[in-house]
C-alpha cells in the first residue's frame, strides 16, 4: 500500500465516524424497540472503522511516499469539473426544467470532453434530448420537470 | 396434463400469439437494458395494453417483458459496466473484464445462452413442479427469510475476501443505511434527520444507478484522457462467438445456478438479484481457479444470468398454485390476471386450464425465443463500444438521471443517485467494493423484519426454532459459506508450505 492510499484510507475512517455520528446522534428519537438492531449495526460499524483506522495509521508510518502520477493532477481537475458540472445539470434540472436543462449540460459536457465536431455538438445535445423527452413523456406517461423558475409560463 | 399442455402448444403457436411473445421480448429487454428502469416496471406499464387483448396474448405480453426485462439489465453491465438491473450486478463484475480484454462478443454470447438455459429450466419447473414446489413455499416463514437474508450477506466475505475488513465495514454501514425509515415491526420513524423524503426509507434503485454508473462514466472520462496523451486502448469490440466447450465444461454450474433460481424464485420476498448473488458465490466456491473470478470468469456470468433468468418461472409458482405473489412482477401478474377473469390459486389450473396452460407452454417458448432476440439486441448493441466516450458517457449521465427521476418522479432520488455516484467513485479508488452495498441495501429491509418477527414468535423457547427442517438447512449452509473462504485460505496455505517443503 503506497502512503497516499494509506492517507486516504485514513481520512475515509475519520469520514465514516462522522456519519456514525450522525445516527449515533439520532438515537434518543427512537424507541427502545426500534433501536435494537440498528445500535447492533452502529458498534459493529465503528469497531471495523477503528480496525481500518489503526490499520491504515500503521502503514502509513511505515511506507515510503510513492512516485506522484504524472497525470494526477489532470485528471483530478477534470473529475472534480465533472463532477460539479453534474451537480449543475442537477441543480438546474429542478430550476429550469428537463428540455433546456439537458441540451445545456449536453452541449458544455461535450465541449469539456472537446469534442468540436459541428455535426456532433448539434444532432447529441437534440436528439438526445428530444427522444427522451417524448420517449418519457408520451410513451412511459413519466412527467419531467417542468422547471420551478419557468412556472409562469405554464 | 398433456391435453392441456398440446391446448396450449395451439394456442401459443398462433401467429399472433408469437408475434405478442416477440414483441413482449422487444420491450422487456429494452426496459431492462435502460438504468432506472425494470422488469417490474416493464409489466407495470403495459398491463392497460393488454386490457384490450384476449387473457392468453395478453399474459403472453406481460411473461415476455417480464423475461426480457430480467435479461436486458445484462447488455450494458457487460458492455460498460453498468448493471441496468441489480440482478446483474455480478455479471457486470465479470462482463466489463472480458469487455476491457476485448472479448466483449463471448461475454454477450455468454450471458444470452445463460438467460436462455435459466429461463428454460425455471419454465419447466413451472409446468411440472409447479404444485409441489409451492408445497415447499409455503414452508418459508419469518426464520427462513432471516437465514436466507444472513446466508446472502455472507456472499460479502467470499466476493470480498482479498480485502474483507474493508468488505465487511461497506456491508454493515449499507445494512445501516437500509434501516433509515420506519421500523418494521411498529412503525416507528428512524434515522431521518427530518427529512420526510426518508420516511419511506432509502429507495435501493437510484442508489444502485448512481453507484455504479458515475464512477464508469468518470473512469470513462479518465481513460479519454490518458488516450490523448498516446495511451491508445485496443478496440473491445469482438464477434459474438459462444465457446460450446466453455459452456460444456459448466455443465455442473447450469444446473446448481438453475436450482438456486428456481428456488429462490418461489420463495417469497426474494427475487434475481439475490439468486444471482448466490449462484455467482457457489460458482465461485467451487471453481478450480477462484482468482479469475472479477478478471473476467466465464463461469461467474453463467452463474449469475442463469439464476437470474431461473427466477422468472419461479415466483409465478406460489402465485399460480397458491394465489400469493411472492415478487413485485408476480403481485402485477395478479392484477393482470384478475382483469382477465382469472384467479390464481388451486382450482385456477381446472378452471382455466386453456389460459394457464398457454401461459405455462409460452413461459418456455418466450425463453428460447429469448435466445434469437437477446442475440439480435446483443449485436446491435454491441455498437455501443465503438462511440467515443465523451459521447458515451454524456448520453449515460442524462440516461442515469432521468432514469432515476422516473422511479417516483421525484428530485430527492436525483439527489440520492448522484451522492451515491460520488460516493461510488471514491470507493472505487480506494479498493472499498461495490457489491457488498447493492447485497445489503437489498436484504437489509429482509433480514431485520425477518429477526424481528424470529424474535417476537421464539421468545424465551428459542430451541423450538431447530425444529424448522428449511431453517436449519439455510442455517448449515450459511455457516459453510461464513466458514468456507477462511478453510480454503488455510488450505491453500498449507499447500504452499508443503510445495515449499518440497
Amino acid at each position: 500500500m503506497c502512503k497516499k492510499k494509506s492517507l486516504n484510507d485514513i481520512l475515509i475512517c475519520i469520514g465514516i465516524f462522522a456519519f456514525l455520528g450522525v445516527f449515533v446522534a439520532q438515537l434518543g428519537d427512537i424507541s427502545a424497540e426500534a433501536k435494537g438492531y440498528p445500535m447492533f449495526l452502529i458498534i459493529c460499524s465503528a469497531l471495523l472503522t477503528g480496525a481500518l483506522l489503526i490499520k491504515s495509521v500503521r502503514s502509513y508510518r511505515c511506507e515510503q511516499a510513492g512516485e506522484a502520477d504524472p497525470m494526477f493532477k489532470q485528471m483530478m481537475l477534470l473529475v472534480i469539473t465533472y463532477t460539479l458540472l453534474f451537480a449543475a445539470y442537477i441543480f438546474l434540472l429542478d430550476k429550469i426544467g428537463y428540455i433546456i436543462s439537458t441540451l445545456l449540460f449536453v452541449v458544455i459536457s461535450l465541449l469539456m470532453l472537446q469534442v468540436r465536431k459541428l455535426p456532433v455538438l448539434v444532432l447529441l445535445p437534440l436528439g438526445l434530448t428530444f427522444s427522451m423527452y417524448f420517449l418519457f413523456t408520451k410513451f412511459l406517461m413519466v412527467t419531467l420537470p417542468s422547471g420551478s423558475w419557468l412556472s409562469f409560463l405554464m | 396434463m398433456f391435453e392441456n399442455i398440446l391446448l396450449g402448444l395451439t394456442t401459443v403457436f398462433q401467429p399472433f400469439n408469437l408475434l405478442i411473445c416477440a414483441a413482449g421480448l422487444f420491450i422487456g429487454v429494452l426496459f431492462g437494458a435502460l438504468p432506472g428502469f425494470s422488469a417490474t416496471m416493464g409489466v407495470a406499464v403495459f398491463i392497460p395494453f393488454s386490457y384490450v387483448m384476449e387473457p392468453e396474448a395478453a399474459m403472453l405480453l406481460l411473461a415476455g417483458i417480464y423475461c426480457g426485462g430480467v435479461y436486458g439489465g445484462s447488455i450494458p453491465a457487460v458492455l460498460i459496466g453498468i448493471p441496468g438491473t441489480p440482478a446483474s450486478v455480478p455479471t457486470a463484475m465479470e462482463g466489463q473484464a472480458l469487455t476491457r480484454a476485448g472479448r466483449s462478443g463471448e461475454a454477450l454470447a455468454t450471458v444470452t445462452f445463460s438467460s436462455t438455459i435459466g429461463g428454460i429450466v425455471s419454465a419447466f419447473a413451472l409446468l411440472i413442479g409447479a404444485p409441489l414446489l409451492a408445497l415447499i413455499a409455503m414452508k418459508v416463514g419469518a426464520p427462513e427469510q432471516m437465514m436466507i437474508a444472513i446466508f446472502g450477506l455472507s456472499v460479502v466475505c467470499t466476493l470480498s475476501f482479498d480485502n474483507l475488513l474493508k468488505g465487511l465495514l461497506v456491508g454493515f454501514i449499507s445494512l445501516l443505511i437500509a434501516t433509515v425509515g420506519q421500523d418494521p415491526i411498529m412503525g416507528f420513524p428512524r434515522f431521518t434527520a427530518g427529512f420526510y423524503q426518508l420516511t419511506g426509507g432509502v429507495d435501493v434503485v437510484p442508489i444502485l444507478i448512481g453507484l455504479f454508473s458515475f464512477p464508469q462514466v468518470l473512469q470513462m472520462l479518465e481513460e479519454h484522457l490518458a488516450e490523448k496523451d498516446g495511451d491508445k486502448e485496443v478496440s473491445r469490440v469482438s464477434k459474438m462467438v459462444l465457446n460450446l466447450r466453455e459452456m460444456g465444461k459448466n455443465t455442473v454450474n447450469f444446473i446448481r445456478s438453475s436450482i438456486i433460481g428456481v428456488a429462490i424464485g418461489i420463495i417469497p420476498a426474494a427475487g434475481p438479484d439475490i439468486a444471482s448473488f448466490f449462484a455467482y458465490n457457489e460458482a465461485r466456491k467451487s471453481a478450480k481457479d477462484p482468482k479469475k473470478f472479477g478478471n473476467g470468469a466465464l463461469e461467474g456470468i453463467v452463474a449469475s444470468e442463469t439464476a437470474n433468468n431461473a427466477v422468472t418461472g419461479g415466483s409465478l409458482i406460489p402465485l399460480l398454485t397458491l394465489g400469493i405473489p411472492g415478487s413485485a412482477p408476480a403481485a402485477l401478474f395478479l392484477g393482470a390476471m384478475i382483469i382477465h377473469g382469472l384467479r390464481p390459486g388451486p382450482l385456477l389450473f381446472t378452471q382455466n386450464a386453456g389460459e394457464v396452460y398457454t401461459l405455462l407452454v409460452g413461459f418456455i417458448v418466450i425463453n428460447v425465443m429469448m435466445f434469437f432476440v437477446g442475440w439480435f439486441y446483443c449485436r446491435v448493441s454491441g455498437k455501443i463500444l465503438l462511440i467515443p466516450k465523451p459521447v458515451l458517457a454524456t448520453t449515460i449521465v442524462v440516461l442515469s438521471t432521468v432514469g432515476a427521476f422516473s422511479i417516483n418522479q421525484n428530485m430527492w432520488d436525483v439527489l440520492m443517485m448522484f451522492i451515491a455516484g460520488v460516493i461510488g467513485y471514491i470507493m472505487v479508488k480506494n479498493d472499498f467494493p461495490l457489491s457488498p452495498v447493492a447485497l445489503a441495501l437489498l436484504l437489509g429491509k429482509v433480514l431485520e423484519q425477518g429477526l424481528m418477527q424470529t424474535m417476537t414468535l421464539y421468545s424465551g423457547k428459542a430451541m423450538q426454532i431447530f425444529t424448522r427442517p428449511l431453517f436449519v438447512i439455510f442455517l448449515l449452509l450459511t455457516l459453510t459459506s461464513f466458514l468456507y473462504p477462511f478453510f480454503k485460505n488455510a488450505m491453500d496455505k498449507k499447500k504452499a508450505a508443503a510445495k515449499k517443503e518440497d
